[in-house]
């Protein structure tokens, strides 16, 4: 029996260090742990129990030191000893959880942490153990009762009339099964510790009565603990609350790159409502926060949310450029391409001058970004320069946005691209956007020029000059007026099978 | 499973099983399956479990050495097995291995007769894995006096700790946090242990330190009630301690308003109610933010919430108090009335504060909660004086679990109105001696708490 006690203990001052050199999760403390847990319950099955007093530095099994560190923070011994645990039992039927649970207690590293309140909190079925508290000298006298008489009855009246009771109701205290359900219910929800959002609402009550320090501390305290556990929801209502009080800084102490770039997984957490919660929460940052959360935002998977992030510091810059201006530098170009969409999002009067100079910008993504952010902030001047632009995207972005623009000072220029012979060469994306831009920016003019175009004889070519009729029978459609359509009406009883085809599908289209 | 657990559910097998064969002959089908369910169960067990003993000492039934509490879900069940237990004068029943269907039914069917019929029967018909030990005359284990002891330290020094922390609030000085949360460690194990040994230790109030008894009570009374309905020991530490800081916030009211006679004016009333939230204040003060201080900020800033939504502070409609802000505003009522203060010289008698709060179920009270705090502490509490048709005078030292109107009482004061430390009398077995009517204490000088000691 010797030896196999001293290979536990051997077992748990490995696990202890490794415990605490490690932590839990660590393979190598699981490596330590393993055999020492084994070990125990192996002892218990053969043994049923094995006692441990315990001394200073020291635990001794039948009376035989079997344990001694006298390097305080190292040794066992002592940490059980502080707090005035004298005596732990381990008993037949421990599992392997209660073991870990009762190694994770005593390797709190908390000075303050109470071992022996800990322990009692496990509420363990098979380990036991015994604390010494100091031993007081309690003296409490009850006082003497003077004889008094009262008038029961007199008595009973006065209190029936102030009270209002009846005296004589039955009390019949047993509890319908539906009672009991309720009860349980509340139960564990009060186990499951639903009561942070009543200590915050709590705690912003009371400053409804009055401004305390301690309540708002306390109120800090919380949010950090809500931040760092990820839990937004909470932390943004004590947030929305502690704006009331501007000559408290309290956000100040998340802005910073640690913090925020910890926010990295919930990013892409699966959960919208989540995700939601913390884009509302860092709603509350200042500017000085934008350096940390631009570095943040690539780590962003979904485009939506990449999106919902964007708008989101655009609001937190609150219409100063600035910050975000900063970036437009940047050499990383997912960081460049969110401070351009940024500057977009933010409509600020100073986005202009700064968009200008990456409007030839080499790389095509970044300049497709620049197309947009100049849409949003009614640029089509600098749109309107992407119409030679070498990508054919950028120019299909850049006939969109104008067409929604409505920026007729490219209409007549366009209008001549789409006569010229060379536009039946470009891609369907395309001519189509030069239709819909001219459409969005039609004159009286525009029907009979589609018009013409729709029916315009071909001898040659006629295959290829098939988009342009239906391009033209939907510029139609889109236009709408009675003449437009008087003219695909017209077209459908035309012989040409084209025309007849583009008018079909143009009215179909409208129809639908 | 653990041996609580493992006890719990076989009383839960055993209940129905005596029930059945009150109603039903022992052939019958409901007989059968019951004994089946009972009898397959515990078979399972005496793989781990050499024997498996049910003793019955004081009101509480222990099985295999592990106190079984009662709780809502156990309660029915308990009461039942302690009753008949406590009739048939069994003070232990031990299944061993080897115990089958037949002689579990045989068994369980003698427990219809009367106390004399069923000893007369178990000794003629021989159980050869059941043993059963009787209640000798007389017979009083050592056990009781070191359970009362443990529990009156832990009392006192409960009342110490509640004393210097609340005093060096007052006084601006450190608060030692970590005793008070030993103390209310303790007092959870002295509940789980002996709940009516420290609810009987309630009755003591003391005129002067009116607020550090009070707060103790309250915590006690809480601990009890949110052990009945089955709080587990995290959340009774986490009870206790709020129900102990529930008026903390009183240290910030000046003690003249507190103590004050007359009746308070508005201004006065208004300032007072402010101790709910000047409670906050305190308990984030003294403990910061633990997982503990968190319910008890809430208690201590909703104790004055009433069940239909009245009260102070004031709330948003949709705002319901927390179970324990809940529990604890019904101990704290009963305290506050059953206890001597200057404004109420005479305070009102146990059993009608009691009636208090069931009349102002739904209305203060939680409807439940007031059922299970009747439940605990019975139709006459303890410390409750009971004038009885043999003329003597009666203190209520314990309840009886299973019949709540009828507790044990001991006599204090003789038919000639002299003190004497009389005999202790269970009514729900002396079933000559019936309760006139509760009677003031003071009438005879005496102070019930001493009683208690």
């Amino acid at each position: 029996m010797k030896d196999e006690v001293d290979q536990i203990i051997l077992g748990l001052t490995k696990a202890f260090k490794a415990l605490q050199m490690y932590g839990m999760n660590h393979s190598s403390f699981r490596n330590f742990y393993l055999p020492f847990s084994e070990k125990m319950v192996e002892f218990l099955k053969k043994y049923n129990q094995l006692s441990l007093q315990i001394d200073k530095f020291t635990m001794l099994h039948d009376n035989r030191v079997v344990y001694k560190e006298e390097e305080m923070d190292l040794s066992v011994a002592f940490k059980l000893f502080k707090d005035g645990v004298r005596n732990v039992e381990f008993i037949g039927g421990l599992t392997s959880d209660e073991l870990l649970l009762f190694l994770d207690v005593i390797s709190q590293p908390s000075k303050e942490y109470d071992i022996a309140l800990g322990l009692w909190e496990c509420n363990f079925s098979h380990i036991t153990f015994y604390v010494v508290e100091e031993e007081e000298v309690l003296d409490y006298r009850i006082p003497d009762v003077p004889v008094e008489y009262v008038d029961y009855d007199e008595k009973l009246k006065q209190l029936i009339l102030r009270e209002k009771i009846d005296i004589d109701a039955v009390i019949i205290p047993d509890l319908k099964p539906d009672e009991v359900k309720n009860l349980m219910k509340n139960i564990s929800d009060t186990e499951r510790e639903l009561i942070l959002p009543m200590v915050i609402k709590t705690l912003t009550d009371f400053l409804h009565t009055e401004r305390s320090q301690e309540v708002i501390e306390g109120l800090i305290e919380i949010l950090e603990s809500c931040v760092n556990r990820e839990d937004f929801y909470n932390a943004r209502r004590i947030a929305y609350k502690l704006r009331d009080y501007p000559e408290i800084n309290f956000i100040e102490r998340f802005e910073n790159a640690t913090t925020v770039m910890g926010f990295r997984d919930v990013l892409n957490i699966p959960q919208n409502e989540l995700f939601n919660e913390f884009l509302a929460f860092i709603g509350f940052f200042s500017k000085k926060s934008i350096p940390f959360l631009m570095q943040l935002m690539p780590f962003t998977e979904r485009t939506d949310r990449l999106s919902a992030l964007r708008h989101r510091i655009a609001y937190v810059a609150q219409d100063d450029p600035a910050p975000i201006a900063e970036f437009l530098q940047n050499t990383d170009r997912d960081v460049l391409i969110n401070a351009i969409a940024i500057l977009g999002i933010m409509k600020a009067s100073g986005a202009k001058s700064l968009l200008e100079p990456l409007v030839f910008h080499p790389d095509e993504k970044v300049r497709l970004e620049v197309i947009e952010s100049l849409g949003s902030i009614k640029q089509p001047e600098l749109v309107a320069k992407y119409l030679t632009d070498p990508s054919k995207e950028a120019r299909i972005r850049a006939l969109r946005i104008l067409g929604k623009l409505k920026y007729p000072q490219v209409y007549p220029v366009l209008l001549d691209k789409i006569r010229d012979k060379n536009f039946l060469n470009l891609e369907f994306a395309e001519q189509r956007e030069y239709f819909n831009y001219l459409t969005a920016n039609a004159d009286h003019n525009l029907v009979q020029i589609f018009k013409n175009l729709l029916f315009k004889r071909k001898w040659f070519g006629r295959k290829k000059y098939r988009v342009m009729r239906r391009l033209a029978a939907m510029g139609l459609a889109q236009i709408a007026d009675d003449n437009a359509l008087e003219i695909l009406k017209k077209g459908m009883d035309k012989r040409d099978k084209d025309i007849k085809a583009a008018c079909e599908m143009a009215l179909r289209g409208k129809s639908a | 499973m653990s041996i609580y657990t493992t006890g719990k559910t076989i009383v839960s097998l055993l209940y129905p099983l005596l029930k059945a064969v009150q109603v039903y002959d022992v052939n019958n089908d409901v007989v059968i399956n019951s004994a089946k369910k009972f009898i397959d169960f515990i078979e399972a067990q005496f793989s781990t479990i050499s024997s498996l003993e049910f003793v019955r000492y004081r009101d509480y039934i222990f099985f295999n050495k592990q106190r079984l509490k009662y709780e809502i879900d156990s309660y029915a069940n308990l009461t039942f097995l302690n009753n008949l237990l406590k009739n048939l004068r069994i003070k232990s029943i031990t299944f061993l291995p080897g115990v089958n269907h037949q002689e579990i039914i045989d068994f369980a069917d003698i427990f219809k007769a009367d106390k004399v019929t069923f000893l007369k029967q178990f000794v003629l018909k021989r159980y050869p894995h059941i043993k059963v030990e009787f209640v000798k005359a007389g017979e009083e284990p050592d056990e009781l006096m070191e359970e009362s002891e443990f529990t009156k330290r832990t009392y006192f020094k409960a009342l110490k700790v509640t004393k210097n922390m609340m005093q060096n609030l007052w006084t601006g000085r450190p608060v030692d946090v970590k005793s008070s949360r030993r103390i209310v460690y303790s007092l959870v194990d002295s509940i789980s242990r002996d709940e009516f040994g420290i609810i009987a230790l309630t009755t003591i109030k003391n005129f002067d330190e009116y607020t550090f008894n009070h707060s103790l009570n309250v915590g006690i009374l809480a601990l009890a009630l949110g052990q009945r309905i089955g709080l587990d020991k995290k959340s009774l530490a986490r009870l206790g301690t709020s129900g102990i800081l529930h008026d903390i916030g009183k240290v910030e009211i000046p003690k003249e308003l507190i103590n004050k006679i007359q009746k308070l004016t508005d201004q006065e009333w208004e300032t007072l109610k402010l101790h709910s939230n000047f409670g906050v204040r305190e308990i984030l003060k003294t403990r910061g933010l633990d997982d503990i201080a968190m319910f008890a900020i809430t208690v201590a800033y909703q104790h004055h919430w009433n069940f239909d939504g009245t009260g102070y502070p004031l709330r948003d409609k949709h705002e319901d108090p927390t179970l324990f802000s809940r529990i604890v505003r019904i101990c704290d009522s009963y305290d506050a009335m059953t206890t001597a203060r200057a404004y109420q010289p005479v305070p009102y008698l146990p059993h009608f504060a009691l009636r208090v709060i069931w009349s102002n179920q739904n209305r203060l009270f939680d409807p439940v909660l007031t059922k299970v705090f009747s439940q605990l502490l019975g139709i006459y509490p303890v410390g409750s004086c009971l004038e009885l048709n043999s003329g003597e005078v009666g203190l209520v030292m314990r309840q009886n679990p299973s019949t709540i109107d009828l507790p044990i009482v001991k006599i204090i004061v003789d038919r000639d109105h002299n003190k004497v430390d009389g005999r202790t009398i269970d009514l729900a077995m002396e079933t000559a001696i019936k309760i006139v009517r509760p009677t003031y204490p003071q009438i005879y000088g005496i102070n019930p708490a001493a009683y208690f000691l």
